[in-house]
């Protein structure tokens, strides 16, 4: 622990010392501009998910207990032996606003209300749990813009009946005198509380560093790439206290490397942006993860865009993920226990190997120089076979969700 | 890992006491994992430094009054904040990965 601890501070270091290094090279010069108008938007989401029901005779994977969430209601969901049942189902909406403020300042500022209910899983994909939650969560960030580059401070709360997250972040960035090449430094420290109204004895913290550096690249008058690399420490409470035979390391550390490119079709005709983008994910507990996600952007007549999105991720198993058991695999309502020497174990299927496949469409309408209205649909599925990391968990049945967005901006 | 692993919960104490050679193994399984990270980040690093440091090398220089398309809103990487706020928000409740795209945002109890 001690020489890790070590380690990571020299690499933190490295990086650090490897931006100071690469700072005199470069003329930094009007990295960013204030905003010039301000902007309120607000925007409503409905997302539900649904699972396919294992198919069995004489067992029934619908017992809902109304045991624990963060207060019992009475759960619908079809009964029966096949199909799909609802899960979570959340409505939420989020208001914001970004002013800018004499000339050199921005302050933006985002509330959001966030409404949960449904059927949670207590193990795998069975023992239901409904639950009800509100979350509410407001962030603040003040940036001050320099001939040079430009400096965020961030603040944002989110309260749940259960869970208690503030975040402190603080972010940079610098650009070469012909803005072709910006360098961006950022971290945060978060800090949650959490306490289960099912187990009112943990009273229990979790603390995540996250540390971010940077390179955003203009290679043609059409194209723009950005490289971000990521790295989060966090100690605490990583297990979920609503589920059976759940119990997780203490200490969570992850990398993250992101790339993106952003392409203009100028030359055909289309007048279209692609968004292409790239995230590798790596943490202690044994995922890795691939994402790739391509969107169109293509504006049409009279204000009118289409923007189509396709998102494909994959993922591995957590070391200490629990398949599906025989007995399970024969009766969904028995658990399956964890092994018999294990000290860390979570039947939480969203801790196994899988692959995931998500479609949208964004449809927006410029009304004037003042109004912007959009919606996007998207349906999202995940398949343990879709993994490309070894076979998933066969005991596991495809997860499915869909959202809509509907939004509304203004600019002042 | 550290030694308070087994406090808290008394599942994870009963758990740390019937196989200490389990916690061993998940322990040097941990050390293998950090060192693949750290390994992985200097990589990184270096990629990184040497995009930053040669910079100006990449591509043919764009002139400022050629950035009209690049000033376009969908060719930024930010987009539609309140959108990427929600489906971020819904990526990490319901995947192992999140993150990536930049710092802040705040955490919540659902994943």
């Amino acid at each position: 622990m001690g020489s890790f601890s070590t380690t990571t501070s020299t690499v933190l270091g490295a990086a650090f010392v490897t931006a100071a290094l690469a700072l005199p090279s470069l003329q930094f010069a009007n990295a960013e501009a204030p905003p010039e108008r301000g902007v309120v938007s607000f925007k409503y989401l409905h997302y539900q998910e649904s699972q396919d029901i294992v198919s069995q005779t004489g067992s029934n994977t619908n017992i809902i207990n109304t045991v624990s969430g963060a207060s019992s209601v009475a759960a619908s969901g079809s009964s029966g032996s096949s199909g799909s049942q609802d899960r979570i189902g959340v409505n939420a909406y989020s208001v914001g606003a970004l002013v800018p403020v004499a000339g050199k300042w921005s302050l933006g500022t985002t509330y959001t209300s966030d409404s949960v209910s449904g059927a949670s899983p207590t193990y795998h994909s069975s023992g239901l749990t409904s639950m009800k939650d509100l979350r509410r969560a407001v962030d603040v960030q003040l940036t001050r813009y320099f001939s040079r580059g430009s400096v965020s401070f961030g603040t944002s709360y989110s309260k749940e009946t259960d869970y208690i997250s503030r975040e402190f972040s603080v972010q940079g960035s610098l650009s070469t005198e012909d803005k072709n090449t910006t360098l961006t430094l950022g971290g945060s420290f978060n800090n949650d509380s959490i306490n289960p109204i099912n187990s009112p004895a943990i009273d229990e913290t979790k603390k995540v560093t996250t540390g971010l550096i940077g390179v955003t690249r203009v290679l043609t008058p059409q194209d723009i790439v950005q490289l971000n690399f990521g790295y989060s420490k966090g100690t605490g409470y990583y297990s979920d206290p609503y589920k059976l035979n759940d119990n997780r390391p203490r200490e969570r550390n992850a990398v993250t490397a992101l790339a993106r490119w952003n392409h203009h079709f100028d030359d055909n005709g289309t007048d279209g942006t692609l968004h292409l983008s790239y995230r590798y994910y790596s943490d202690t507990f044994g995922i890795r993860a691939n994402t790739l996600e391509a969107e169109y952007v293509q504006p049409l007549y009279k204000g009118w865009t289409v923007s189509p999105l396709l998102r494909l991720y994959t993922q591995s198993e957590a070391d200490f993920y629990v398949s599906v058991g025989s007995a399970e695999t024969a009766d969904p309502t028995q658990p399956t226990p964890p092994p018999a020497n294990a000290v860390y174990y979570s039947e939480d299927q969203r801790l196994s190997a899988y692959g995931a496949v998500t479609l949208g469409l964004k449809v927006s309408k410029q009304i004037n120089k003042d109004w912007l209205v959009d919606v996007k649909y998207e349906q999202y599925e995940q398949r343990a076979k879709w993994s490309l990391y070894g076979s998933g968990d066969k005991g596991l049945t495809p997860f499915k969700a869909s959202s809509i967005q509907v939004g509304v901006s203004r600019q002042f | 890992m550290g030694e308070n692993n087994c406090s808290q919960h008394s599942g994870r104490k009963k758990a740390g006491r019937m196989n200490l050679f389990s916690k061993e193994k998940q322990s040097i399984g941990e050390k293998t994992m950090n060192r693949e990270i750290i390994k992985k980040s200097c990589y990184a690093l270096v990629l990184m430094s040497m995009l930053g440091l040669s910079g100006c090398a990449l591509g043919t220089a764009v002139q400022p009054w050629e950035k009209e398309t690049l000033a376009r809103p969908e060719m930024t990487f930010e987009g539609d904040k309140l959108d990427n706020a929600f489906t971020e928000h819904i990526y990490s409740s319901k995947e192992g990965a999140s993150g990536g795209a930049g710092v802040g945002g705040g955490g919540c109890g659902c994943n």
